[in-house]
């Protein structure tokens, strides 16, 4: 699996136009054609794309993610250490946990809101809190998110010195005690966990609604609400936990989107996360880096996937007795 | 007519799109800019004597790549690596060559041999010595076809470089090489004791370098932010500020919102935030300072001289003068920027002060174009040539190119000629259109170098499949004027041949300059010293002498 999603990613990127030495110095005149002939061959650049990755997956046999072209041989994924105890940081390494922690905070705050909103809407169907619901959540879902980026990065950052704009620390930042230095971090990203939280509630939280819905109109309920339990008992006793179960096939389809940053929001707000470095590299045509972050990435889809199956397993006694079976 | 009114339009859509930001950004300071901080109420106008100390901060769109000039390549590596690193010779403040690290230079009878002294008991900031064998060493790794570098070709030109003692290096061309002086101003001296064990590919010395200029580094987190702080052994005296602090902000519109909270000193302007969005700011506009400086390169459309009707010279001619080029200079940069008439900087001893760029005459365009045998009009009133519409289409990579590239249509729509724009990622437009030779027209921009050789981008032998005259010019005065050029080490000799090419070239009209914009920079008041009006090197020149008196200078968070 992960050799032909990688196969077939190396293609692609082959088939673009250009490499590194067209991104890179490509017109300037004191670059002449002949350095620029002789970087491709110290790239292998000029061998056959069949070669190429073929001397790429002799490299990932041994785990071995390579160094970055345009950024100065940077190892791709890991630090390495030179014989002299100097330590390199891997780029991936270094934009991982930044996207990983945004993203995170961003799924918790989606879910603890978007999981009410979307129970709220479903139990008031078609009243006026079910259509305010909505028509947030889409507002949410439709705006620019560059554009409330900046209204909310001018309005909380610039009139009223609240947050700050943009980055991760503030000047100074390694001289505070560490619990400023939390609270710093923790001011830092409100904004682009706030930003990319209201963007990705419209989906959880119709998909909460649909799903208690769905399960509201299902006979055990009709059952349970005969044998005279409470409203708050049927709904949160029994319709939820069943409603709940398919989000659970969301949150593992969401894992890989975990650790892919968006462009827009880690540009704007100064982030160096996995997008734009992703980006980046797409543009200049880094191949290792390309195909370091997109076999990571495929790895964590496939885990993602086991990972759903497997506590889907856990959740649901229907689903465990059918594989037993 | 209406649909010139309409192509308008188009072009103000654009400009309009591009102002949203800045507009919508507007709209709510309207609701109060009186609740800003307590530096708002600060009077940055008073002038303080020099003194040392403070941090200057400044956003950068991109995270260098290493701090190894010769093997990271871009802008962002050489900004940063300038203030840390020294060449042999440096351009002073009027773009002449002055000594850097060598105190004085000769050049040979025969112009082959140069011999650099350098100043006495240089340091590094780690106070080893700085010698010859130093330049040596730096000379042999730019040189070496193991170092991944697209810049050695002007330093493999040299046949012998030696370090006779330690505060002399001579060099000898196999012939004489007039540019040869310019490239040691551009080549960054690397400490030998670090590096010689190292390959320079990969060393870690990249992202941790010892230097010998203004400042050393001290802290680079990736993709945050580069702390720059005085070098103590500097080799070119003291510089006032003590640290340089590059924030790595991506985006141009956050990066101004930095700058209006005060969090940011320094920053490059678009046309827009210059003309428009700050003076609209009385807050900020009391407390920055806005400088204008004229921009390393220009853009031009240039034909492919190798397709018909463009090996016309005439034709050549008749679309440089039906294009209006202070529209495009009023349309697109806001009317900040500067036609040119040479590919120099306007202002330097290599630009030529008697040319003129070709003025906006539709009537001249319609006459030579008539004289190049095409006739009016086809059912759609373009002109006609064996009965083939004169119709070619414009390649171009961004936005603002684009703009001017839709300014260029309209204009030669009123004179019968069809164009059509096609925008192209930059990969792409290389690899598919330029190498291959399929464009009829480009617009696209050169650097205003500082030597004026530009043998690479005009000679008729410089047209292979990577080379850089791609547009096919070839003119065997211009070869000879540009090989002399190269030969002659005179200043004034040199001059004259490089304003007797420049006017060739303008007659020849192989591309039409369009426009060289300024480069905008908004530094805050509180950072005093910096020269204005800026020198045409650019206020950037001095900034060891920049310094932030005392009484502005922001509070910091020390360790303590």
């Amino acid at each position: 699996m992960i050799i032909g999603i990688s196969l077939i990613s190396f293609f692609i990127m082959h088939l673009a136009p250009g490499d590194i030495t067209t991104t890179e110095a490509s017109f300037n005149p004191k670059a002449s054609a002949e350095s620029r002939q002789k970087l491709r061959e110290l790239y292998s650049l000029d061998k056959p794309v069949i070669v190429q990755y073929g001397l790429w997956m002799k490299r990932m046999a041994t785990l071995d993610f390579g160094t970055s072209f345009a950024s100065h041989q940077r190892p791709v994924f890991w630090q390495t250490q030179d014989k002299d105890g100097n330590v390199t940081l891997g780029m991936i390494q270094e934009a991982l946990p930044i996207t990983l922690l945004i993203n995170v905070l961003s799924l918790i705050l989606i879910i603890t809101i978007a999981l009410p909103l979307g129970v709220i809407s479903a139990l008031r169907q078609n009243q006026l809190a079910d259509r305010g619901i909505t028509l947030f959540v889409f507002i949410g879902f439709a705006i620019p998110s560059f554009w409330l980026a900046l209204m909310l990065m001018y309005w909380t950052g610039v009139q009223h010195t609240w947050l700050p704009i943009s980055g991760l620390e503030s000047m100074g930042h390694e001289n505070m005690p560490w619990l400023a230095q939390m609270f710093d971090t923790l001011k830092h990203l409100t904004l682009p966990v706030f930003i990319s939280g209201i963007t990705g509630l419209a989906g959880i939280s119709l998909f909460a609604r649909n799903g208690m819905l769905e399960v509201l109109h299902q006979d055990y309920i009709t059952t349970a609400r005969a044998k005279g339990l409470s409203e708050n008992r049927v709904v949160y006793g029994h319709a939820l936990r069943n409603a709940l179960l398919p989000l659970i096939t969301i949150l593992g389809l969401s894992i890989p989107g975990l650790i892919g940053g968006s462009v827009i929001a880690e540009s704007i707000f100064a982030i160096p996360g996995m997008g734009k470095l992703f980006y980046d590299a797409v543009t200049m045509r880094d191949f290792p880096v390309i195909m370091g972050i997109l076999t990571i990435g495929a790895l964590l889809t496939l885990v993602g996937n086991l990972f759903a199956d497997v506590a889907y397993a856990w959740a649901d006694p229907r689903v465990r007795r059918g594989v037993a079976q | 007519m209406i649909i010139n009114i309409a192509k308008h339009k188009l072009v103000q859509a654009k400009l309009a799109k591009l102002m949203l930001i800045a507009f919508s950004a507007l709209l709510v300071s309207a609701c109060g800019e009186s609740s800003n901080n307590q530096t708002s109420n600060i009077d940055y106008s008073k002038s303080y004597p020099a003194e040392n100390g403070g941090t200057l901060i400044e956003a950068m769109t991109a995270d260098p790549s290493g701090l190894i000039a010769m093997t990271a390549g871009e802008s962002a590596a050489s900004a940063i690596a300038g203030s840390i690193f020294n060449s042999l010779l440096k351009y002073d403040k009027n773009l002449d060559l002055a000594g850097e690290l060598a105190e004085s230079w000769d050049v040979s009878n025969d112009q082959k041999t140069i011999t650099f002294h350098l100043k006495p008991n240089l340091k590094w900031a780690d106070n080893a010595p700085l010698t010859s064998d130093d330049v040596l060493f730096t000379w042999q790794k730019v040189t070496d076809d193991n170092t991944r570098t697209p810049y050695g070709s002007d330093y493999k030109l040299v046949a012998k470089a030696e370090a006779p003692d330690a505060n002399t290096f001579r060099v000898t061309y196999a012939a004489p090489y007039a540019p040869a002086l310019s490239t040691w101003a551009g080549l960054h001296i690397l400490p030998k004791h670090l590096l010689k064990d190292q390959d320079i590919n990969t060393t870690a010395f990249a992202r941790n370098p010892v230097g010998s200029s203004y400042y050393k580094l001290e802290r680079w987190k990736n993709g945050q932010f580069i702390k720059l702080t005085r070098n103590a052994n500097s080799t070119q005296g003291q510089a006032k500020i003590d640290n340089l602090l590059s924030r790595i902000i991506p985006d141009k519109a956050a990066q101004f919102l930095e700058l209006s909270a005060d969090n940011i000193d320094q920053m490059s302007l678009n046309p827009i935030q210059y003309a428009r969005v700050l003076p609209a700011r009385p807050v900020l506009n009391k407390n920055v300072a806005l400088y204008k400086e004229l921009g390393s390169g220009y853009t031009y459309l240039g034909f492919n001289l190798k397709r018909k009707p463009f090996d016309d010279v005439r034709v050549r001619q008749a679309i440089n003068y039906a294009i209006n080029k202070q529209e495009i200079i009023d349309g697109v940069l806001l009317g900040l920027g500067e036609p040119v008439a040479s590919p120099y900087k306007p202002g330097t001893r290599w630009s030529n002060p008697s040319l003129q760029p070709y003025p906006y005459d539709p009537n001249k365009a319609k006459a030579l174009l008539k004289e190049a045998g095409f006739v009016c009009c086809d059912s759609e009133n373009y002109l006609t040539r064996d009965d083939k519409r004169f119709s070619f289409e414009i390649l171009t990579t961004n936005k603002e190119r684009e703009t001017s590239a839709v300014l260029i249509q309209r204009r030669l729509k009123e004179v019968g000629i069809q164009v059509n724009i096609r925008m192209l990622e930059w990969a792409s437009f290389l690899g598919r259109f330029i190498e291959p030779r399929e464009f009829d027209a480009i617009v696209l921009g050169w650097g205003l170098g500082l030597d004026p050789d530009q043998y690479s981008i005009w000679h008729s032998s410089q047209q292979g499949a990577k080379q850089f005259n791609f547009i096919g010019y070839s003119n065997p005065k211009v070869d000879q004027l540009l090989e002399a050029g190269r030969l002659e080490l005179d200043l004034d000799k040199r001059q004259k041949i490089y304003h007797e090419f420049s006017k060739i070239l303008l007659e020849d009209s192989p591309i039409v300059y369009l426009s060289a914009g300024y480069g905008l920079t908004a530094v805050h008041k509180r950072v005093q010293g910096i020269s204005n009006p800026a020198p045409p090197a650019g206020i950037g020149h001095n900034t060891q002498e920049w310094y932030i008196p005392n009484q502005y200078a922001r509070t910091e968070i020390n360790a303590n």
